[in-house]
């Protein structure tokens, strides 16, 4: 029996006249036999209080471990050899902080999972009283409508169990999915390589937003990593070992696992590797977007480079966040945009020639000059989806009408899911004016923290919305009035 | 020590704070033993919807194995900071012998 089966028995048990008089006894007798939520309560509050525990022994670990690395080792030894040691310690002391911080999600997630299951159960066991009370009543109206509130409790205690487990099974799945470090699993990284590769982010806003590498670059960098032929194999080492900081190996890293050859990736490091002890320059020229902040405000923060926006001309949404979505997977194709393969070229690094190449990238994509035409189909939209994205990410995306906020909220947790693992989904939003007539656009959702989606406008920009925008037809937060409601995402298969 | 080549050392120090790494990575390691010992992931403690049971467990072997990682690179880290040590020390030893020798 489901909940279907409830609610038809609560119907049912509504039922006046003989049949409810017939009915309304075996209507009990299925809400009895019906079994309460599981879950055990004290269990996961125990849980809870080991998670807590650790939280607070890796807090001070990390302080420990963080001295060690930027005031001990330092006062004692100067050299080359103490700088790659104290990368590593570095790392350490990161992976604590962010591991407290995870910790502490669980410990609360935890209490608050036992509180929903115990207030479902107690509901329940409340239900099932009344329904007992009810079955031993003599007079039908007043045996009726003990019944019926006894049923309605145990529906209750159903939804509320069914509510408080969806919702932590999405924080369990997404605190899961930020063990980076051992998504290396390739057997030719030591312990050391993966934690720093795993903790390098770009400089300008907290750490634990600015990662480079995602759980899924970590994943495709390492079979790419651990499928590579003895030669190629030691190339890459070669490269790795003269990288001159943790962000340039982790850029040649996710070359590697958007599956550039050894060859491409062993030109493009020549190129950067004047530049690999410069992390500001590294993130301004090999990715598009990075996270001053670590609010998930409804604030838009322009997406520029030198100045110039990542915005579209003309009706080419799709293309233009397609481009840049690309741009966000593969740290060669936004090498090649915003500098045209000469990084020491004043001319081909500038604002103007970088606009002029993500033009040229976009009607390349579009199919024809950006003034020309109204956009691109649905159908024109997977391609492009599965032509520039895709090949970087693995994945294959289709496309998913959600024609409900139902259908969105349904979906919602595969979207996140993608996201965090490194794969962007292109958002379509539509809007109708008071005549009825339809405007649509694409945006790229390029994020996901405690429940919001990052979105890149290829207005030029981007910005946090929370589940209930996304769910609900409010994300004129992220675009305008126009363009308020989600009417279908592009999800990797 | 101070070497023209642009690294300074003190040797003991050094092995001082090896210890300090390996002491840190020993208590690291303690964190996935507490996390193995926890009940194991089933519906009949975390409930039966939307497979809670799965997520947890994906969460909890995502974190014993993100923790143990942690605690190897640094235990690695501790036994070259060691082997540095030891080397830079007996390194110091030799070039004194010399000396030594020179000047008897």
């Amino acid at each position: 029996m489901d909940r279907g089966d409830l609610e038809k028995w609560r119907k049912m048990a509504g039922l006046g006249g003989l049949l409810g008089r017939v009915v309304l006894p075996r209507a009990i007798d299925a809400y009895l036999g019906f079994p309460g939520p599981k879950g055990n309560p004290g269990e996961l509050r125990g849980m809870a209080g080991t998670y807590g525990g650790i939280a607070t022994d890796a807090d001070g670990a990390q302080a420990d471990v963080d001295k060690l690395a930027k005031s001990d080792l330092p006062q004692v030894w100067v050299g080359q050899a103490q700088e790659r040691a104290c990368e590593v310690i570095g790392a350490v002391a990161f992976e604590l902080e962010h591991s407290v911080t995870v910790m502490t999600k669980a410990r609360a997630e935890l209490d608050q999972l036992a509180d929903g299951i115990e207030a479902a159960q107690h509901s329940h066991a409340s239900g099932k009283e009344a329904l007992h009370q009810a079955r031993n009543e003599g007079d039908f109206d007043r045996k009726q409508s003990i019944a019926i509130a006894g049923m309605d409790q145990v529906i209750a205690g159903y939804d509320q169990a069914k509510a408080t487990q969806e919702a932590s099974a999405r924080v369990f799945t997404d605190l899961a999915a930020q063990a980076r470090a051992s998504q290396l699993d390739s057997s030719h990284l030591d312990a050391a390589d993966k934690l720093v590769l795993g903790q390098s982010a770009v400089p300008g806003g907290p750490h634990d937003v600015n990662i480079i590498m995602s759980a899924g670059d970590a994943e495709r960098a390492s079979t790419k990593l651990d499928a590579l032929n003895d030669a190629d194999r030691a190339r890459f080492d070669e490269l790795l070992d003269e990288a001159r900081s943790p962000q340039e190996k982790a850029y040649l890293m996710r070359a590697l696992a958007a599956g550039h050859s050894i060859d491409e990736i062993a030109e493009f490091g020549a190129k950067i590797h004047p530049y690999g002890d410069d992390p500001e320059w590294l993130r301004d020229h090999l990715q598009p977007i990075y996270n001053t902040t670590d609010e998930t405000t409804g604030q838009t923060i322009p997406t520029t480079y030198a100045g110039a926006k990542w915005e579209q001309t003309g009706g080419t949404c799709v293309a233009a966040s397609s481009v840049t979505a690309r741009a966000v997977v593969d740290p060669l194709y936004a090498f090649q945009l915003t500098t045209g393969g000469n990084p020491g070229d004043p001319a081909s690094t500038s604002a103007d020639a970088f606009e002029e190449r993500f033009l040229h990238e976009t009607e390349r994509v579009y199919g024809r000059p950006a003034n020309e035409g109204s956009g691109m189909s649905k159908d024109e939209g997977e391609d492009a989806a599965n032509d520039e994205i895709g090949p970087a990410t693995g994945a294959e995306y289709e496309f998913h009408d959600l024609d409900s906020p139902e259908d969105r909220r349904g979906i919602f947790n595969d979207v996140a899911e993608s996201v965090d693992e490194g794969r962007p989904v292109p958002v379509q939003v539509e809007g109708f004016d008071d005549e009825g007539h339809r405007s649509g656009h694409q945006m790229m959702i390029i994020g996901h923290e405690d429940g919001m989606l990052q979105i890149y406008n290829p207005w030029g920009h981007t910005v946090w919305v929370s589940e209930d925008d996304f769910v609900n037809g409010h994300m004129e937060g992220a675009s305008d009035s126009r363009l308020p409601t989600v009417d279908g995402v592009h999800l990797p298969k | 020590m101070t070497v023209d080549t642009g690294y300074q050392v003190d040797p003991t120090a050094l092995h001082k704070y090896a210890g300090t790494a390996q002491d840190e990575a020993a208590r690291i390691a303690g964190y996935p033993t507490r996390m193995r010992m926890l009940t194991c992931p089933s519906a009949d403690v975390l409930g039966e919807h939307a497979d809670i049971a799965a997520a947890y467990g994906g969460f909890l072997n995502a974190w014993v194995e993100e923790y143990e990682l942690t605690s190897q690179a640094l235990a690695e880290t501790s036994t070259k900071l060691d082997a540095s040590a030891t080397q830079y020390g007996t390194q110091d030893r030799l070039h004194a012998d010399s000396f030594d020798r020179a000047v008897r």
